[in-house]
């Protein structure tokens, strides 16, 4: 099963060659990455140029066409469209990575652990992991984020926290196919600690599996909280998040349907890209998709 | 009403719709009309503590001894075909009507009235009413139908109370087998018998209830033969469903409006809510206990703009205090304060406020800070919310925003006064809601105003049980909250009713006070 | 083998335990209280009375105590806001879960699996392409922002099928009628697990062909036909059964939102509404149930491994 290059371990410098001829090759990924470039330049720079207020309400200029002033036009409180999109992203895109690098930082330690030591420590947790995987944690986050408040930090804790188990599963796996090769017993006949083990030689072999992780995870955590705001839990007005706009133009949606389409597309094109561009990763790194195509 | 009404609706409304409301067309009976309600309800018993949804379908099944005619605004007799008071207000004796039924056939009966009231007055039964209760000494049946109510002190507003939903006559017979209300689970939640216009015929709870008219209503047989409530969480499914005919009649946010517009199966009528959007200060800060601030920040806001842009072409402005629906109480005598940033800074000014280098309002080195408190979930609130920071940020406050869950911080900052500002809906359905507001030890006036004036008043209105006098004195406490901004009224509150054309005969009201007179309304072509 | 299923169920039911604790105190410990109690009007004595009624007025670990002490017995207590059993109250929504539920599965595995192994047949043509295309849309699609298009499509524009509710009130049972309600919930339902599933039984399919005994199989000259049906589909099904078993509380968490965008009378609605009045003993009563059901319909799942694949020895 598994190729003869693995027992060395892996060198990272061709992989990013390889990750940009498989994007080039995969339209979508493409897209997608074109995509976060821009909205992650636009969010960046965004300070720099000299667009409307996210905040400002004109009530003199509600529901506005798309103009010179207000590339998208304006919201119901006259507030410009493109400016809170971009104000939104920042937020979405935060949330959405802070959630996912939670999840996968904390999916990484119980599977390096239970990958890493076996027997009794990795059946508890795995029982654990499995145990998890079978409440559906949706209801109670929904309980507790309507108890605590949508703020960012409550929803970064309560998506990242639930959410971890399945990157432990595939960490534990790495680490199991990794465990006895010779770099790592090499390691532990030095005199290694546990502990330098796992984080010297181990988790830099699981890397691929939590970039991979993460980028997928980007995307379901917006979607989530795309969930939450629609039933009134997401990240609270007057912040403006991509999931609370395409709820409150839900309000408006026989006046002014226009609202509903740009945070809802801005959405979609960002969960397709963090998919498509975690799909291309894996396919870069994983050395049977390189040998074979 | 109607012709203000008129006014206000030209902007986007036919009036084809309110005057068919009230025409003289000879009703039809039959038919079963489809009524939307947001939530399940959690209750079918009246007297226990329940929301909307409980209280719209609850008040189809059960009477209370008084009600308001959603018509007309006015307290009328319900279950009591009348009722009289002594003359210093202790002692109120209400008339049941002989020709009442419960819906199991029996006949409803003093002892009934006596039974309920009893209970409510039991703190163990943890009933909502208790409170209009406290100054209840005894009740006593005189005969088999009339109740006498025995007070520890005059109460004028009695009869008021009992309208407002709460304080429905239970069935003695069959509540009788149960230590406490609470513990009749199956007729609590399925299988409630009332005395009202519909009884139930199918509950299917977090789905719908189906329920028929009842023939031996005491004002006579409704017209519908059905009425099916439905549950419906989300405004928008509700919206369509009355555009693809599965609705009737459902109440809609202004902004959905254009939804409706020109399609031939729906008719739209405004109403207004009794109810108005308010901006409360804390009067316990100091920092508004100065009435030149106050007035400034009256000045700061242009309320009109606000409605225009919150509730498009609904609803109106006002700074009285009591809603222009309630046309038995006279106007007082004052005018509406225009939006007027310079007068706002010159009252500012005034009061010794100096903007800073930061453009910010400041005296003696502090500057002019504070929060609004908006509880989450209400667009037309956390809207206002926002607008209103903006207009206080222009004459140099520095505002925060603030949103809090509604039962959860909102509510507890209301409650124990630690909110800075707040805002917040009020209702003014009867007199007797003034001093729950308005009175220094009211117990709704989690504003802390305090005026001995307002208080004065109403102690002499409280004296007394004529309708005309608490009507003046109704007119002269407005004029004096007016000259002491108590808060600020942003906007009477009006909303909009969707309904299938057919329907007919309903009041411009909202679904739950037209439900008493759900016997009046009728369906078309049948 | 045997001993092995029931230790993890026992497990997962030890994991439910802790977590539904967890979340007992943290609903329990955040200031404020149940969403019927919000109105600032209320009188302070009627407001402690509730409370008593509702044994709300005792020391949270006290409420904990008997609450788990009730569950420990199976008695999933009262709903705070309905004042009714939560096993009345689930049992009585569970049909309408079941149904759309069902019907999601049916979706999901019916056009899932086929549409997966459509591409997987023909990796990289048009079709292949295309099927990809739409399933990663899904995969990124709000579901309620899906379900919102349907309805005014399906439901306003066109007035095919019927905005929300399970039936028609009043109608005497008609399957035509239960049907064209649950159309629409069901494909919002099943959207992302149906893209889901295409995505992985394509891969999990292209993968066993390129295992060895298949190649082999497909080199002696073995019919392309059998060779996917007898050998590959076999096998295909394995990995399928384990995701199964992931897409059952995924599903049950989706039917939260869309229960309440198309008013379908289920848990998830019912949970959504719980949660935000606070209704603790029903949020928690609708999740211990669920999970109950997950743990048990796992056992079965992993039961089925066996017998498809008789080589996986615990």
């Amino acid at each position: 099963m598994s190729a003869v290059a693995q027992t060395t371990k892996p060198k990272n410098r061709s992989l990013w060659r390889i990750f940009w001829r498989m994007l080039l090759r995969n339209r979508m990924a493409l897209f997608g990455f074109v995509f976060l470039v821009l909205i992650t330049t636009l969010v960046m720079i965004e300070p720099l140029v000299s667009l409307p207020s996210p905040n400002r309400i004109d009530l003199l200029n509600t529901y506005a066409p798309p103009s010179a002033k207000n590339f998208l036009g304006t919201d119901e409180n006259g507030r410009d469209v493109f400016a809170r999109l971009i104000a939104g992203g920042r937020v979405s895109l935060a949330v959405g990575l802070s959630a996912a690098v939670l999840t996968v930082l904390f999916g990484a330690l119980i599977g390096l652990i239970s990958g890493y030591f076996g027997g009794l420590i990795d059946r508890i947790l795995m029982r654990f992991t499995d145990g998890l995987l079978s409440i559906p944690v949706f209801f109670l986050l929904l309980a507790v984020v309507a108890i605590w408040g949508g703020g960012p930090l409550v929803l970064i804790l309560a998506l990242g926290l639930t959410r971890w188990m399945g990157t432990a599963r595939l960490i534990r796996g790495e680490v199991l196919r990794f465990k006895n090769m010779e770099f790592v017993t090499a390691a532990q006949s030095l005199g290694a600690s546990d502990g330098r083990i796992m984080l010297k030689h181990l988790l830099p072999q699981a890397v691929p599996v939590l970039i991979v992780s993460t980028s997928i995870g980007v995307g379901n955590v917006m979607l989530y909280e795309a969930a939450l705001s629609f039933l009134g839990l997401g990240i609270q007005p007057p912040t403006p998040s991509w999931g609370n706009m395409l709820t409150a133009s839900q309000n408006y949606v026989f006046n002014a349907p226009h609202l509903a389409v740009y945070p809802g597309l801005m959405i979609l094109f960002s969960v397709l890209a963090f998919n498509s561009l975690g799909d291309v990763l894996r396919d870069a790194f994983d050395p049977r998709m390189r040998s074979g195509q | 009403m109607r012709k203000q009404l008129a006014v206000l609706a030209s902007l986007a409304l036919s009036l084809g719709g309110l005057a068919q409301a009230q025409s003289a067309e000879q009703p039809q009976r039959g038919g079963t009309v489809q009524i939307a309600l947001q939530t399940t309800p959690g209750s079918l018993n009246p007297v226990l503590p329940a929301e909307l949804a409980s209280n719209i379908i609850n008040w189809t099944m059960f009477s209370p001894l008084t009600v308001v005619n959603p018509y007309t605004n006015q307290l009328e007799p319900y279950l009591a075909e009348r009722w009289e008071t002594n003359a210093n207000l202790t002692e109120w004796t209400f008339y049941i009507r002989r020709n009442a039924f419960w819906h199991d056939g029996r006949p409803v009966t003093s002892e009934d009235v006596k039974f309920t009231f009893d209970k409510i007055r039991d703190p163990e039964e943890g009933a909502n009413n208790l409170p209009d209760f406290r100054r209840v000494r005894e009740i006593r049946t005189v005969g088999p139908y009339a109740v006498k109510i025995f007070l520890t002190q005059p109460d004028a507003f009695l009869d008021d109370r009992l309208s407002l939903g709460g304080s429905e006559i239970l069935p003695r017979h069959i509540f009788s087998q149960f230590r406490r209300l609470r513990d009749a689970t199956e007729y609590n939640s399925r299988t409630p018998i009332g005395s009202g216009p519909f009884k139930m015929k199918r509950a299917v709870p977090g789905q719908f209830f189906e329920l028929e008219a009842n023939p031996q209503f005491f004002l006579g047989r409704p017209f519908l033969d059905g009425l099916v409530f439905r549950v419906v969480p989300d405004g928008n499914t509700r919206v369509t469903q009355v555009l693809a005919g599965q609705l009737d009649w459902i109440e809609m946010e202004p902004t959905q409006i254009r939804a409706v517009q020109g399609n031939p199966r729906v008719k739209t009528t405004n109403f207004d809510t009794l109810r108005y959007q308010i901006f409360a200060w804390n009067l316990k800060n100091p920092l508004f206990q100065d009435l030149k601030v106050r007035e400034a920040m009256v000045y700061a806001i242009d309320r009109r703009r606000l409605l225009q842009t919150v509730t498009p072409g609904f609803g109106y402005v006002d700074d009285a205090f009591v809603p222009k629906a309630v046309t038995w109480i006279p106007r007082p005598n004052i005018q509406f304060r225009e939006f007027n940033p310079q007068r706002a800074r010159q009252l500012l000014a005034e009061a010794g406020w100096r903007t800073n280098a930061q453009g910010i309002l400041e005296k003696d080195g502090k500057p002019f800070e504070f929060k609004i408190l908006v509880d989450r979930g209400n667009t037309q609130r956390e809207q206002i919310g926002l607008i209103l920071q903006q207009f206080f940020q222009d004459i140099g406050m520095k505002v925060t925003y603030d949103v809090a869950e509604r039962g959860g911080r909102w509510l507890q900052e209301t409650q124990q006064g630690t909110f800075e500002t707040r805002l917040a809906e009020f209702l003014m359905p009867n007199v007797d809601w003034m001093q729950r507001l308005f009175s220094s030890v009211g117990q709704n006036n989690s504003q802390f105003y305090s005026n001995p004036r307002v208080d004065n008043l109403l102690a002499q209105m409280r004296a007394t049980s004529n309708r005309t006098q608490h009507a003046n004195f109704m007119r002269q406490i407005q004029e004096e909250l007016y000259a002491t901004f108590p808060n600020i009224p942003l906007y009477y509150m009006e909303r909009i009713l969707a309904t299938n054309t057919r329907l007919q005969g309903f009041p411009a009201a909202n679904i739950k006070d037209a439900m008493p007179f759900i016997h009046r309304v009728w369906l078309r072509g049948n | 083998m045997f001993q092995y299923l029931v230790k993890q169920a026992a497990a997962s039911v030890l994991v439910l335990l802790v977590v539904v604790t967890i979340t007992f105190f943290l609903i329990g410990l955040a200031p404020g209280g149940l969403g019927l109690l919000a109105d600032p009007n209320m009188d302070p004595e009627v407001r402690a009375n509730i409370l008593r009624n509702l044994g709300l007025d005792q020391p949270l670990y006290v409420q904990y105590l008997n609450w788990m002490g009730n569950i420990l017995q199976g008695d999933l207590g009262r709903s705070f806001t309905f004042n009714r059993p939560v096993l009345d109250m689930i049992l009585e929504r569970l049909p309408a879960t079941l149904l759309l539920g069902a019907a999601a599965l049916l979706i999901t595995v019916g056009i899932g699996f086929s549409a997966g192994v459509i591409a997987a047949r023909f990796p990289n043509s048009l079709l292949d392409q295309v099927l990809s295309f739409i399933s990663f849309v899904l995969l990124a699609t709000p579901g309620f922002w899906l379900g919102i298009l349907l309805i005014i499509v399906f439901a306003v524009m066109l007035g095919w099928l019927p905005a929300a509710g399970m039936q028609t009130v009043g109608k005497p049972f008609d399957i035509a009628d239960r049907l064209s309600y649950l159309v629409m919930p069901a494909i919002v339902l099943a959207a992302g697990t149906t893209a889901e599933l295409m995505r992985y039984t394509r891969s999990s399919w292209l993968e066993i062909m390129n295992l060895d005994y298949i190649r082999t199989a497909r080199s002696k000259g073995l019919a392309e036909r059998v060779v996917h049906n007898k050998h590959v589909l076999r096998n295909a099904l394995i990995p399928i059964l384990t995701i199964f078993g992931l897409f059952l509380p995924r599903l049950i968490g989706g039917a939260a939102v869309t229960e309440t965008l198309f008013a379908w009378p289920g848990m998830g609605s019912m949970a959504v509404a719980a949660a935000v009045a606070r209704d603790t003993p029903l949020v928690l009563g609708i999740t211990i149930f669920i999970s109950t059901a997950v743990i048990l319909s796992n056992l079965l799942i992993d039961v089925l491994y066996s017998i498809i694949d008789p080589r996986i020895r615990y």
